[in-house]
């Protein structure tokens, strides 16, 4: 290995001046490569393999904002940059042995690594993977008003609503939904109330936001529920023509200004459903009509549209969505 | 031979694991592909939870397989990959491919993940040097 005293490190008398836990490995091969820790003060470090030799790993300890880092998660930044551009222009260099053990720590300005430490500039991150399972972690690159700083979360969470009853992992139970029940719905109570008929382990919620250019989103999951809603979001981006149209339809149906069969209705709805992953045959088990399946549905549908454009728009990114080469 | 009659390499480790190797590993005939050095010797076929200095802190059954990929195209991408991000990966992983040829007498294979990766449980007393050869530098 290097002597680091050759790339202008100083010694810091075998200390690393922050106390950190592991998170998660986020690249591994043959054991970790890169994983994520958190300092007591709660800031995100990554570790980043860069040599050994016969007794030692050495890793570069970087300090690196959620925001960046789901930056890289999302594949919208290459791993260089988050090493090489780092906020603090400065970050440690330590020696563990295999054990874990620290036997050296040094202080290095960025910009004296040599080019072997750090990667290639075409290295970004194949998206699709590095989820934290118990959060569902947004990547946001726009500045966004107040309006929409409501929106995500919100289309989100009742995304995520929808699935707790009828996606991948969810259980309408005894959810009855009656169009009728009360006047003035609205379908933010639709979307409560399925959010309230799932069991508390299966509900989720808006844990930590961050809305500067870039910015970050985490919401906390349950893994299966947020894996369905990644999937569907993925379908969507896939079959974006063809269930915009089957909503054109359904709402023109449920409108009035188009005449369809109940039973032709209900087929469509089922096609719509099974193509994002969602379960038709349950929905229209437990909406009291077609015709209000199809509203509910084209209500869920266009939450997810909202998803899939920002997106496609990479102006907030779900991290852990898979990349357009392996969607359906 | 059923399951419990299986004796594996490093049967007292996999042992400290629920499940290890997965029971959905299965003994194939196959050719496999693997980062080694060359020449070819016994150290090119050491688990990463034998081998120093050991990068992971907290060994999974995984640790005690050794990594092949399903053809010489997957193997090659990953570490086309990994070098990108971590150019010294050589010092760890190897510097050359071999070609393995597996037979159902070597071991168990946990299934492939979409890079084509897989784990090889190995059976006591089996030495693969004898089984491979190496195809190139990587």
């Amino acid at each position: 290995m290097i002597r680091p005293e050759e790339f202008n490190a100083i010694s810091l008398k075998g200390r690393l001046p922050v106390d950190l836990e592991l998170v998660r490995d986020i690249e591994e091969f043959d054991g970790p490569l890169l994983s994520e820790f958190r300092s007591s003060k709660g800031e995100t470090f990554l570790y980043y393999w860069c040599d050994c030799d016969e007794t030692a790993n050495r890793w570069l300890v970087v300090r690196t904002p959620p925001q960046d880092l789901f930056r890289y998660l999302v594949g919208r930044t290459p791993l260089r940059s988050l090493i090489r551009d780092c906020r603090d222009r400065f970050l440690y260099v330590v020696d563990l042995d295999e054990g874990s053990v620290l036997l050296d720590a040094w202080f290095v300005y960025a910009d004296k690594l040599p080019d072997n430490y750090l990667p290639g500039p075409n290295s970004c991150r194949q998206p699709g993977a590095g989820i934290d399972p118990d959060f569902q972690d947004v990547y946001v690159d726009q500045k966004w008003d107040y309006e929409q700083v409501a929106e995500y979360p919100r289309s989100y969470l009742q995304a995520y609503a929808f699935h707790t009853a009828f996606g991948q992992g969810g259980d309408p139970g005894t959810l009855s939904v009656d169009y009728h029940l009360t006047s003035g719905w609205i379908f933010h109570t639709l979307f409560e109330r399925m959010r309230s008929n799932a069991p508390s382990h299966m509900r989720a919620s808006l844990e930590a936001v961050a809305f500067a250019s870039p910015g970050y989103l985490r919401f906390r999951v349950n893994p299966t529920i947020a894996e369905g809603v990644r999937s569907a979001v993925a379908r969507y981006l896939s079959h974006r023509a063809e269930l915009r149209q089957a909503i054109d339809e359904l709402r023109d149906w449920t409108n009035g200004h188009r005449d369809l069969e109940d039973a032709d209705a209900g087929a469509l709805i089922r096609k719509a459903a099974e193509t994002v992953g969602v379960d038709g045959w349950a929905l229209l088990r437990h909406v009291d009509t077609t015709q209000h399946a199809g509203k509910v549905l084209v209500s869920y549908l266009g939450r997810l549209d909202f998803l899939a454009t920002n997106e496609a728009q990479h102006t907030a990114m779900l991290v852990g969505l898979l990349p357009e080469s392996q969607r359906i | 031979m059923s399951r419990n009659e299986l004796e594996w390499k490093y049967a007292s480790y996999l042992a400290t694991f629920s499940d290890c190797p997965s029971r959905d590993a299965k003994p194939r005939e196959r050719m496999a592909f693997r980062f080694v050095w060359n020449p070819l010797a016994q150290s090119s076929f050491i688990p990463v939870a034998f081998r120093p200095p050991r990068r992971a802190n907290r060994l999974s059954c995984s640790h005690y397989g050794l990594s092949m990929f399903a053809t010489e195209a997957q193997a090659r991408t990953r570490f086309a990959e990994l070098e990108e991000k971590f150019p010294e990966i050589r010092k760890t992983a190897g510097t050359h491919l071999a070609c393995v040829s597996l037979t159902v007498d070597h071991g168990v294979q946990t299934h492939e993940n979409s890079a084509g990766h897989f784990d090889l449980h190995e059976f006591k007393g089996v030495d693969l040097v004898a089984f491979s050869s190496v195809v190139g530098l990587l």
